[in-house]
């Protein structure tokens, strides 16, 4: 038996984990829970794909489903807040010892500083920074209109200079 | 100097890309020290967004697709449709014990004859020889009157039975 529109999903998973992996991270900041998320998203998604009126919407949709997920697991886990180990696995460039743990405190230092952010603030910050992303995208995602995206995008870069720099 | 602390607020605005007042700018044109800390923030705001960056952009496992894939084609598996008459056949089974509760629905008892009356009553036996058979122990052994605190008397009793409550 043929499952009908399989073959798309599949090509939607592909062109799309990555962002809604990166969103369930953004909530989430642990990569187990953001891959269980991502799951759960995507097989939400398929189970009412059928039904989705504007496929051309597909991606805001998805992004709002993974989100709210995140959000839901966010709030059950109250784990979450002691996990703490975030993305280094991208430094894998030739350094020093020195370089690198000096690298690595600022790197702590700037995810201590986004985790004192107002939530609105955090959350417009992190998802910016998803590739791909744009803002009208993330003004989507949250519900709210793009110009208050760029502003609270504006305070909180501000906000994490001014905490870092002092 | 205390012009440029002021300043500092603005320096970092200008250094995330907000856009310099006409005050700034003036006064950035003449004073070095502020132009060294718009210098320093910019630097330090190119590592900032670098480390969010890297905080966001991780790549998912290379699982990730298998693992959804494998459940969408679990999900999309056709089940055996059950339509809706077992629901409707455990409804009427619940209402059916239900009814049966409230109206005392009990099996069919056989039917009492005469004949049958007489031979139950014949069957029947007292239980009184049961009933009242001794309940306690039986002492074989002649009791001493000093455990009555009491005279010797001629006849002496052989048979006690102390019945235990």
């Amino acid at each position: 038996m043929t499952i009908p529109g399989f073959d798309d999903f599949e090509k939607l998973v592909r062109e799309n984990q990555r962002v809604v992996y990166q969103i369930a991270l953004t909530v989430l900041r642990n990569p187990a829970d953001a891959e269980d998320v991502t799951q759960d998203a995507f097989m939400r998604a398929f189970a009412k794909l059928s039904s989705l009126r504007e496929p051309q919407r597909f991606r805001a949709w998805l992004y709002r489903i993974v989100r709210h997920l995140a959000l839901n697991r966010l709030r059950a886990s109250t784990r979450s807040r002691a996990r703490e180990e975030l993305a280094s696995a991208n430094s894998a460039c030739l350094v020093d010892v020195e370089t690198l743990a000096e690298d690595r405190e600022f790197e702590a230092r700037v995810h201590f500083e986004i985790s004192r952010l107002p939530e609105k603030l955090r959350e417009v910050l992190l998802l910016c920074a998803i590739e791909d992303l744009e803002p009208s995208a993330v003004a989507e995602v949250l519900g709210i209109p793009q110009g208050t995206v760029r502003s609270r995008l504006h305070s909180a870069r501000k906000r994490l200079l001014r905490a870092l720099s002092s | 100097m205390s012009r440029c602390v002021a300043m500092y607020d603005e320096l970092a605005d200008i250094a995330v890309g907000g856009t310099a007042s006409q005050a700034a700018s003036d006064h950035l044109r003449e004073c070095a020290v502020c132009v060294a800390e718009l210098e320093r923030y910019r630097v330090l705001a190119r590592r900032m967004d670098a480390a969010v960056n890297a905080l966001v952009r991780s790549q998912p496992p290379s699982r990730l697709l298998q693992r959804v894939t494998a459940r969408a084609g679990s999900a999309e598996r056709p089940q055996p449709s059950r339509g809706a008459w077992p629901g409707v056949a455990v409804g009427a089974a619940l209402a059916a014990s239900v009814i049966a509760l409230m109206f005392g629905l009990r099996a069919p008892q056989p039917p009492m004859t005469p004949d049958a009356d007489a031979g139950a009553l014949a069957a029947w036996r007292s239980p009184t020889s049961a009933l009242l058979k001794p309940h306690g122990i039986v002492l074989e052994a002649p009791l001493h009157d000093a455990w009555f605190n009491v005279e010797p008397r001629p006849s002496r009793l052989r048979t006690y039975v102390w019945r235990t409550l």
